[in-house]
């Protein structure tokens, strides 16, 4: 059953002599419960691309599909509902809320929602990401690791279907690496969640079930690394 | 590019939207200065004319003084123009007439009439002993045109002269209801005619000889540009022995020199340094605060410039010559529309208004103009200090970031147990920077503090505005004798009568014998009816008007700080004892007795009588000149006052006054304005990175807004609990020291004022929070997630 389905998707910046095209054509499916790594050069159109599927960014053509629903169909308002009930984002530099607490920050989205989170599900994430001692600091008090699991504990909470990390690892060091994308494996599985994660690591795409590779725009499945 | 500096042109061009605001602070800024100062010059220069011309533009004038002094006195450097004048007649009417028509008789020399006075002429100045020179109004009133024989009439005799024109003196200008004429002859014809009549004309000023005639005598002299006139005043006395009262100092003129020690010029120039430092204070604070918002934006523009070597000092430099450049194009445009308002004003004022202004013409203002450019510059030279020192501290990590406030350490978390998350935020934004918090609290209890301290100022100007007391109507009838004598048929018919709008009667009985509260005295027993009864419901300050009904023991009280009487007292008339029950702060009364206000049946009761002493009635705006006459004429002998004119004169001051009032309260909630807008502004700007992650996750636009509203609504409530504290202990001491000092009346809180200000706070959050809540709509969540 496909999650995620992305249909001839271009974006161009600028326009006439100075336009430049981010991505072109670009058009694949992810079924749900994958686990799938985009690589490619800097400026190559990743980062263009994880943020047309998550409906950051408009595409000057094509579609996205998730779960079934054409995002860019959707209105501002339902936009934002949906990506915080169905997208949950992970970011390179963490952007907890500096103001609340761990336990805050991951509660953020169902807060937004004005709704009472599961504290069963709370728990066991805080016990998961291993912050039940750090749930009432704040992120100036907590480490880029202890930072980025807080991060992943608030894209895990609404149990969203697809979520998408930005180079989650790139500020974090060997150890905190492999922490970060075990938990977000352990996700994977556990709860059927479909993963998109974009990385320079050859290691951390080894261990996706398929990698794409994105170079100038265009996009190639490179097909699962097992193979 | 010449040097980095030719930067400043470029940016100017690419951020014209963004410098918009700015422009627009100093626009607003320069157009204040130069509109107050214009305008004080303006009223300044046509006042002193104005009192030039009704006083003369001598700086002293000498009585006593002999042709022979008085001819070394005008051979003085330091003298411009000197000239004899002598009047009879101008306090006390003796008898001097044309053609049955009072005349006030001058003897002067041509000088006074051309240099000192400098009244227009028709005609010329009489060049020989039988020639006469009349004011303009004598032309119709005395139907002569120049050349015509007129003959003066005096108790000793008739003098024939020759009209040899006519000018345009003081009493034309004076008063418009000057009725007599006034003449002017040479100083030799005054002399023959004051020997025939028998006056001493060598005499001092205000002499009256054996009751004959009024005679001032005066050598007028102004003194040259430049010239020390205290020095040469106190050289003058010492040189020819005059005595302090011989001296008369013109104050206008002395004031206008700078040579008065006269309060009121004083106070002038008080005023005006305080407005300077007032409007400096507010365009400092204005486009300081619009600078600070700027630099808050462009962190990231200016970390760059650290980043590729700029020094600290050229960054500061950059940022001082970037608002000196706003200059060029707001200073002229502040003073364009300066001019034109000034202009507008001055017509409105001039034409529409009328009255002591009539004097305001519409002239280019140098001075207005030089401390507009000055101050304009000046005030962004000093705004720019704080702006510019706050760009080059930023570092340049921090500041390749976007993020101002990025490392900021946060020592609590916002509490969102009990408030929405994004109100929480927002009050934690706003409480997080305690000093910002209390600048910004301050910045709103003072804009709340003085707008009701000036309503009680405008209050207490209520009280003395005739349209705001219908107890003071455009017309009113008294009776002759001050008797109970004015039939009461007379107020039914003239309440028919078209255009009135209301007619009331009372009776008085002053100085009435009474016990009051058991001590002998007197009283002043005044009738009311029903209208007056009805009108003075506004201004009970104690007991129950309604008790004051029909023919009964219980009387009204008219506040009178001397006497005092409260309900409960009793006043015993005759055999009756009346009590109190009710005191208003306002009605008809006289200061030296307490005024007891009864029904017309219990004054009857009483009294015995029952015509009025006094009929008042009040007029609609188009109410016809025929009700007005068929008025007068039921007046009959009675003393008839039509206060129309009078009324709508000083009702145009209080308008202007309240204009000028409210207007500089406006300026002090437009900086409340722009202080909370580049708050919030900066604050969004500090935050934009943490706002697009926020967006990413799911906070909605809507959310974004009530959390920045929030945070608005934080400032606005410190700032409105504080000024509602510090207000009311200044309303309430203002009116009590003020107002019911004089009129009466108890505190009570201003909930009307209170609300408008409530208003104003509530618009003025509102319209922080609009642009940067668009900047939040029009923001690229993509643009700000991933930097560092």
């Amino acid at each position: 059953m496909k999650l995620l389905e992305v249909s001839k998707i271009s974006k161009t910046y600028g326009s006439g002599e100075a336009s430049v095209q981010a991505l072109k054509n670009v058009s694949f499916s992810v079924p749900k419960g994958e686990y799938v790594a985009i690589v490619g050069e800097s400026g190559s159109g990743k980062s263009t691309l994880l943020n047309m599927i998550g409906a950051l960014d408009v595409p000057t053509s094509g579609k996205v599909w998730i779960d079934g629903k054409d995002t860019f169909a959707m209105q501002e308002k339902k936009l934002t509902i949906f990506r915080r009930r169905n997208i949950g984002f992970i970011f390179q530099a963490f952007n907890l809320i500096p103001e609340l607490t761990v336990e805050q920050n991951i509660i953020f989205p169902v807060l937004l929602d004005y709704q009472k989170p599961d504290r069963a599900y709370l728990e066991e994430l805080l016990g998961a990401l291993n912050l039940k001692e750090r749930r009432n600091h704040l992120p100036s008090q907590l480490s880029g690791g202890q930072q980025q699991r807080v991060a992943i504990g608030r894209a895990l909470l609404t149990r969203p279907a697809l979520i998408l990390a930005d180079e989650p690892t790139g500020n974090l060091d060997t150890r905190n690496s492999n922490e970060v994308i075990a938990l977000l494996q352990a996700a994977s599985k556990k709860y059927e969640q479909t993963i998109i994660m974009i990385t320079h690591n050859r290691m951390i795409a080894q261990a996706a079930d398929r990698v794409l590779e994105v170079s100038d725009g265009v996009l190639t499945d490179l097909g699962g690394c097992a193979e | 590019m010449k040097s980095y500096l030719s930067l400043i042109p470029i940016s100017a061009k690419t951020r014209r939207k963004q410098n918009r605001l700015i422009l627009l602070c100093i626009i607003f800024a320069v157009f204040l200065v130069t509109t107050v100062f214009s305008c004080a010059e303006i009223m300044t220069k046509g006042q002193t004319e104005g009192m030039i011309r009704h006083h003369g533009s001598h700086h002293i004038v000498i009585s006593g003084l002999s042709e022979a002094a008085a001819e070394q006195i005008a051979a003085r450097e330091d003298v411009s123009a000197a000239a004899w004048c002598n009047s009879l007649g101008e306090d006390v009417y003796e008898g001097y007439s044309i053609n049955d028509t009072r005349v006030i008789l001058y003897g002067a020399e041509q000088t006074y009439i051309d240099t000192i006075r400098d009244y227009a002429q028709e005609g010329a100045f009489p060049q020989n002993d039988t020639e006469i020179m009349l004011n303009t109004g004598a032309k119709e009133r005395l139907g002569v045109q120049a050349g015509d024989q007129v003959i003066l009439h005096l108790p000793t005799g008739d003098f024939s002269f020759t009209v040899s024109g006519f000018c345009a003196d003081e009493w034309e200008e004076y008063d418009s209801k000057f009725e007599d004429v006034s003449a002017y002859i040479s100083v030799e014809a005054f002399h023959r005619i004051c020997s025939a009549s028998g006056t001493d004309d060598n005499s001092d000023i205000d002499v009256v000889n054996d009751g004959k005639a009024d005679e001032k005598t005066g050598y007028y002299v102004r003194f040259a540009k430049g010239a020390d006139i205290k020095d040469a005043i106190s050289d003058l006395k010492l040189r020819y022995g005059l005595e302090s009262g011989a001296v008369d100092e013109n104050l206008v003129t002395m004031g206008a020199a700078g040579a008065s020690g006269n309060l009121a010029m004083q106070s002038l120039y008080l005023l005006a340094a305080i407005v300077f430092v007032l409007i400096l204070t507010a365009g400092v604070l204005m486009i300081s605060s619009c600078l600070n918002s700027m630099v808050a934006q462009r962190t990231k523009f200016f970390g760059m410039m650290r980043c590729v070597g700029a020094s600290r000092e050229q960054v500061m430099r950059f940022v001082r010559l970037e608002a000196l450049n706003w200059c060029k194009t707001a200073i002229p445009a502040g003073l364009i529309a300066s001019e034109v308002f000034t202009f507008a004003l001055s017509l409105i004022l001039q034409y529409k208004v009328g009255g002591e202004f009539d004097d305001f013409h519409y002239r280019f203002s140098v001075i207005g103009l030089a401390s507009g450019v000055l101050v304009g510059v000046i005030t962004v030279l000093l705004a720019a200090h704080s702006p510019a020192k706050r760009a080059a501290s930023v570092s340049p990590v921090a500041a390749v970031s976007g993020n101002a406030e990025t490392g900021k350490a946060v020592s609590h978390a916002a509490d969102t147990r009990i408030l929405k998350v994004e109100h929480a935020l927002g009050v934690h934004h706003a409480a997080a920077a305690k000093k910002n918090l209390v600048l910004m609290s301050l910045s709103f209890a003072f804009t709340v503090a003085l707008f009701l301290v000036f309503s009680a100022g405008l209050s207490l100007f209520n009280r003395f505005m005739p349209s705001e007391n219908d107890l003071s109507p455009e017309i009113s009838i008294a009776a002759v004798d001050s008797a109970n004598s004015l039939d009461r048929g007379m107020k039914e018919e003239m309440t028919v009568l078209p255009g009135v709008e209301s007619a009331f009667g009372c009776a008085v009985c002053y100085g009435t014998p009474a016990e009051i509260n058991g001590v002998p005295g007197s009283v002043d027993l005044i009738s009311y009816d029903d209208w007056m009864f009805q009108w003075s419901k506004r201004s009970v300050t104690s007991g129950d008007l309604h008790q004051v009904s029909g023919d009964t023991d219980h009387v009204m009280t008219i506040f009178n700080r001397d006497s005092r009487l409260n309900t409960g007292d009793t006043v015993k008339i005759g055999d009756t004892e009346l009590t109190i029950a009710c005191v208003c702060s306002e009605g008809i009364g006289t200061e030296s007795r307490p005024a007891i206000v009864c029904t017309e049946e219990t004054f009857l009761r009483l009294t015995g009588e029952t015509d009025y002493q006094m009929l008042g009635i009040g007029l609609a705006k188009d109410a016809p000149e025929e009700t007005v006459e068929t008025i007068r004429s039921m007046a009959g002998e009675n003393d008839f006052v039509d206060r129309r004119e009078e009324d709508q004169e000083i009702n145009s001051s209080f308008w202007v006054f309240r204009i000028a009032a409210y207007g500089f309260l406006a300026v002090i909630a437009l900086i409340t304005v722009f202080n909370i807008t580049n708050n919030i502004s900066m604050s969004v700007s500090a935050r934009m990175k943490q706002y697009g992650a926020m967006r990413a996750v799911g906070m909605s636009v809507a959310q974004m807004t009530r959390m920045i509203a929030a945070e608005a609504v934080t400032y606005a409530v410190c700032g409105l609990l504080l000024g509602y504290i510090v207000g009311l202990f200044l309303h309430r001491l203002f009116m009590v020291k003020l107002v019911f000092t004089h009129f009466g009346g108890s505190w009570k809180i201003p909930f009307e004022p209170l609300t408008v200000i409530t208003l104003i706070v509530a618009l003025s959050c509102a319209a922080a929070v609009r642009a940067p809540a668009r900047r939040i709509r029009e923001m690229a969540i993509t643009e700000t997630i991933n930097e560092l």
